[in-house]
């Protein structure tokens, strides 16, 4: 070999990054490159001055010993493996080796992959995580292609649908829906395809979903699309509802029952006392005038709590539906002072519609009977905390793109303490209040919850010794929006005003189809 | 006006055939059952059936189905006076052909004027 061609060999020896080495049959390292002090911070003489196995993890030295004397008994061969060596830090570097024997001799070259194993195990487990995750999911989650077609399911969905695993992949995912369903599912994946339009995708809905023994059951499906190698693909998630359907059926039962079971007795308490009061049975004195009055608001009372609790249930589960339509709302705010004319006089207050009237309609959408229930309560409160001989003042004003109504009233206004509690469920100032007033303490929390289904807000202003303003904003509807005439037809209710103290929307509330006779 | 009064309570009869004779100057007749509530439809003739769902034997529903079967009482308007009220009961009311729903407990002194509003009528004077 030429010098030149010597000196180039060298230099390839000293300069590049791969450790390279000779070791004898002793174990013991010969040639070293530069590479080796680089990357495991010994000095070449520090890795020569013992056997190079003392520097190897003694996990991997059986396998390194194995693969020395593999290399020995059958020279020749070039091996690839990995193992551990100690840094002088007192770290392990994984290291990538090849490696021969010829003449006794060990030829190797390795590499640092510590960097990769860290980021191959990081992976490994991410994706484990992952596995484990999607395995031990309550919910079916199942992967498809654009044409329905299952790639993969977890656990979940074998137990929910009662399939193999195998006896999923690769079938469509009509195969998880009961008959009538599968052809609008073909219709999702049409109507998808060709214009875009997501009806699925994004969106939680329940689906019906059936069971390998043909049996359908409830379930809330929700699908995510994704893009993987440029192939589109859904997963879907679906959860088996039937046990939360089985709880609310029973719930909503024993809520009908219970509230059938309280009316029915109170039915005859509160007619008695009504004929009674009103003199039907015969002249009272005014002594037994007084305490019959007393039972018959209280069994008014009772009604009334009785329908704030099933209000709030329904709130709570979501249950109660609105029948929303365009309505003028000055005319809503006018009947509701009729409907509370009764009440409010009966605390010596006047009610009073202030401010300019606009000239043209206020449309907005909303629940007739549920605002004015609003409206009610507003306005009944307002009245119970004011002083006699004042004035309860309704207004309407437009502020920016919503409406807002106002009910002021001139009373004691609301202590600092207990502002941040008034929308909650049974909030009273003090625990007299309920008998002094003759609340429920459910009124505001069910107003709150009613404006905000109709897409508005509610609030107040309250100055203590000046009085309080409670409002709501609702959001107007362009002038020429007209009323739904179906909708309007379905669910019209007469209101009716109530002749006696007390007695609230919920006591004069019936409801007619349209006021339809038999044909 | 001449009502039919059809509830299984008895307290509720006597109340609401009070409230009605006396405060709405009706002509009330009263069955315990739906099916002497039927009986007395057929010989009675009256304007309007107001009655109660929840009742042993024949519910409220059923009856109204068996009243809207026989000729001479099909054109009868029928009233539910219940204390089952939630919207979806009284969507199926409603869709089954009762013409209105009065809810329990009523107001025995705004009866008549309820009757008559939902039958479209105007109400009568009853102070």
């Amino acid at each position: 070999m030429h010098r030149a061609e010597l000196e180039t060999y060298q230099q390839f020896f000293n300069l590049t990054l791969d450790l390279l080495c000779t070791a004898n049959s002793n174990l013991f390292f010969e040639q070293l490159n530069p590479a080796w002090e680089t990357v495991l911070g010994w000095t070449r003489d520090e890795l020569r001055s013992r056997p190079f196995i003392t520097f190897i993890h003694p996990e991997d030295l059986e396998k390194t010993n194995q693969v020395a004397s593999q290399l020995l008994d059958t020279s020749c061969k070039l091996v690839d493996f990995e193992n551990r060596y100690l840094h002088k830090d007192g770290r392990w570097i994984h290291l990538s080796w090849v490696a021969t024997v010829r003449n006794g001799v060990f030829f190797a070259s390795a590499r640092d992959i510590t960097q990769s194993v860290a980021t191959r195990t990081a992976l490994a487990s991410s994706a484990a995580r992952l596995r484990t995750i999607i395995e031990t999911a309550v919910d079916a989650i199942i992967t498809f292609d654009k044409l329905g077609c299952i790639e993969s399911v977890n656990h979940s969905a074998s137990r929910i649908f009662g399939y193999q695993a195998s006896e999923l992949i690769g079938q469509n995912m009509k195969i998880l829906m009961p008959s009538p369903y599968r052809k609008k599912d073909d219709g999702y994946h049409t109507k998808y395809h060709t214009i875009g339009e997501r009806r699925v995708v994004g969106i939680g809905r329940e689906v019906s979903a059936m069971h390998k023994d043909g049996t359908s059951f409830p379930a809330d499906l929700s699908v995510s699309e994704y893009v993987i190698d440029g192939k589109k693909m859904y997963t879907g998630i679906i959860r088996d509802i039937s046990g939360r359907k089985r709880l609310e059926k029973l719930k909503n039962e024993f809520i009908s029952t219970v509230s059938h079971e309280l009316r029915t007795p109170l039915t005859s308490i509160r007619g008695s006392l009504g004929l009674i009061a009103h003199g039907v049975t015969g002249i009272l004195s005014a002594r037994t005038q007084e305490y019959v009055d007393i039972a018959l608001s209280n069994s008014e009372r009772l009604v009334r709590l009785i329908n704030n609790i099933l209000d709030v249930e329904k709130m709570n589960s979501e249950t109660i539906e609105l029948q929303v339509q365009s309505l003028d709302l000055i005319s809503v705010i006018k009947k509701a002072m009729v409907v509370n004319e009764a009440f409010v006089t009966a605390y010596h207050v006047k009610l009073s519609l202030i401010g300019d009237l606009p000239e043209k309609e206020m449309m907005v959408m909303a629940d007739e009977d549920r605002l004015i229930q609003v409206l009610t309560n507003l306005i009944s409160n307002a009245a119970k905390f004011s002083e006699e001989r004042k004035l309860v003042e309704l207004s309407v004003e437009r502020i920016g793109d919503h409406i807002r109504v106002s009910v002021r009233d001139y009373g004691p206004g609301i202590p600092e303490t207990f502002r941040r509690r008034i929308f909650q469920r049974f909030a009273q100032e003090d625990s007299s209040d309920t008998r002094k007033r003759g609340g429920t303490g459910l009124g505001l929390s069910i107003s709150k919850a009613l404006i905000e289904k109709m897409q508005g807000n509610i609030g107040f202003q309250s100055t203590v010794g000046s009085g309080s303003t409670f409002f709501f904003d609702l959001p107007q509807l362009p002038q020429s929006t007209t009323q739904d005439p179906v909708r309007a037809q379905r669910a019209s209710r007469v209101l009716v005003k109530s002749r006696t103290r007390g007695s609230q929307f919920h006591d004069v509330i019936m409801t007619s189809f349209s006021r339809r006779k038999h044909s | 006006m001449k009502v039919l009064l059809i509830d299984d309570e008895e307290d509720i009869r006597k109340i609401a055939k009070l409230a009605m004779e006396v405060v709405g100057h009706s002509q009330v007749t009263a069955a315990a059952s739906a099916s002497e509530g039927i009986a007395l439809a057929k010989m009675n003739s009256p304007d309007v059936i107001l009655m109660d769902m929840m009742m042993p034997g024949m519910d409220g529903l059923t009856a109204l189905a068996e009243i809207q079967k026989i000729p001479q009482l099909a054109n009868i308007p029928i009233l539910f006076m219940t204390a089952k009220v939630q919207q979806i009961e009284i969507n199926n009311y409603l869709a089954r052909g009762a013409i209105g729903v009065i809810q329990k407990p009523f107001d025995p002194m705004m009866l008549c004027d309820q009757i008559c509003i939902l039958l479209n009528n105007d109400p009568v004077e009853s102070n």
